[in-house]
């Protein structure tokens, strides 16, 4: 570097530690001589110190609990009062863990090959030519919902041959930013549901299965807070129904669940 | 960046991550300005490195991974090409090299982070990179895919709009301009 003044861009070099050994004491000579220099490196350095000193402390989302009886409990507890209000405000018919169908087990698989595959690879959006493609094999009339409220977004679409299912069913993967992996399983038969809402656990999992006309729809996820899983069961249950995007409450409701939930992220 | 994508042996990732949650955590800030966001994008960011099959085991391209997943996943739901353009324009910007003197006395970290909301969006990501996210010249370099003369301007340039920023009307040229040094 030369005698002449440093300029701007090397006195932030010479702050950043930037500057070779010998460009570094030519800056330090420099400001040495010159009084004003030495008050913007002063300037420069108290700038990054703060905005290093800026820095907030960060913690991940705990980890879900999923093995202590007392926070089972709670969230059964949490789950009973959902569930008791959206009864209520939904005057929908509600049904607790029954039989499963023959055919659930095949839709889990299906549901736990796309999570692990999800998993391995970085999430994807859905190409809206596959959409188009897999709705024209499926039919035009084919619900596809919009969970973005939820903060989840629609990664994955298949047609799934399910075991004893008789056919092939719609597969639809949604992710959620947090870990959560839902998928919504369209049947085509109705899959022998009946239009109530019946809820089917496995383990951790949990499906929440009904049908309109002829129609069958299966909600499967693992390891979700479970006021939230019902709430989204109880909303798709209704939207489906009515076939109209969700209403401005039911969107806030969404919205909020999601923001009181335990991440899924373990 | 040349990274070296090795094995790295099963431990606990979180622990791992935990010594830049919180730079990544400024860093998403400058990115997204959303303080919601920005914790969505770093819990979206340490889920896609707990789910990474392979991961570097050098510090520094750990940490340059890190970043580089946060970014990604900010840029999936920005559109690509106006965060470029922006980015080309904030490099060609009106802003001379002169020296820019500001009231030491007005630089808080209060007064820091309001000023970072009001910068553009390349200023404000060249300036949390090295800054807080510690990242050398040539690594933000690397990083952003840009030279490291670029870095050197566009952090000179953006340390001097945030000074103007914090400073607002107090901020003037010292009375003589700088010369441009040949190195």
């Amino acid at each position: 570097m030369s005698t002449t003044r440093p300029s701007w861009q090397q006195l932030n070099a010479y702050v950043d530690g930037e500057l070779s050994a010998s460009d570094a004491a030519a800056v330090a000579r420099a400001l040495a001589d010159d009084k004003i220099l030495a008050e913007v490196v002063a300037t420069l350095s108290r700038l990054k110190a703060t905005t290093q000193e800026g820095i907030e402390p960060f913690a991940l989302a705990p980890k879900r609990p999923r093995t202590r009886p007392w926070r089972r409990a709670a969230i059964a507890a949490s789950v009973a009062a959902v569930l008791i209000v959206a009864a209520v405000a939904t005057l929908a018919p509600w049904m607790g863990p029954t039989e499963p169908p023959a055919w659930l087990a095949g839709a889990w698989q299906v549901h736990d090959t796309w999570a692990q595959t999800e998993m391995a690879s970085p999430p994807a959006s859905v190409d809206s030519g596959v959409v188009l493609a897999t709705l024209h094999r499926f039919g035009p009339q084919t619900y596809l919902p919009d969970l973005s409220d939820a903060r989840l977004t629609l990664s994955h679409l298949d047609i799934a041959t399910m075991a004893d299912m008789g056919g092939d069913a719609l597969h639809i993967g949604y992710l959620g930013n947090r870990g959560c992996q839902v998928s919504l399983v369209l049947l085509p038969g109705g899959g022998g549901l009946s239009a109530d809402l019946v809820r089917y656990d496995r383990g951790a999992g949990r499906g929440y299965a009904w049908r309109n006309g002829k129609r069958g729809y299966l909600l499967l996820a693992e390891g979700m807070d479970e006021a939230r899983l019902a709430l989204l069961a109880e909303t798709l249950h209704r939207a489906t129904l009515e076939l109209r995007p969700f209403d401005p409450d039911t969107r806030t409701a969404l919205r909020e669940s999601r923001e009181r939930s335990v991440p899924c992220l373990s | 960046m040349a990274m070296a994508a090795v094995y790295d042996p099963p431990r606990d990732p979180r622990q791992r991550i935990e010594p830049y949650l919180g730079r990544l955590f400024g860093y998403a800030l400058s990115l997204t300005q959303d303080r919601e966001q920005a914790r969505d994008l770093v819990q979206d960011c340490a889920l896609r490195a707990f789910s990474a099959a392979r991961v570097p085991a050098d510090a520094a391209a750990f940490r340059a991974w890190l970043f580089r997943i946060l970014r990604n996943a900010f840029l999936d739901g920005q559109k690509r090409r106006a965060v470029r353009a922006a980015a080309a324009h904030d490099d060609v910007d009106g802003l001379s090299d002169e020296i820019w003197r500001g009231d030491d006395r007005l630089i808080s970290v209060l007064t820091v982070r309001l000023g970072m909301a009001k910068l553009s969006p390349a200023h404000r990501e060249v300036i949390a990179l090295v800054d807080i996210g510690g990242f050398s010249y040539g690594d933000a370099g690397d990083f952003l895919g840009v030279p490291l003369g670029t870095v050197m301007s566009r952090l000179s340039r953006a340390r001097c709009a945030l000074l103007a920023v914090i400073s607002e009307s107090r901020v003037q040229s010292l009375p003589v301009a700088a010369k441009r040094a040949s190195k």
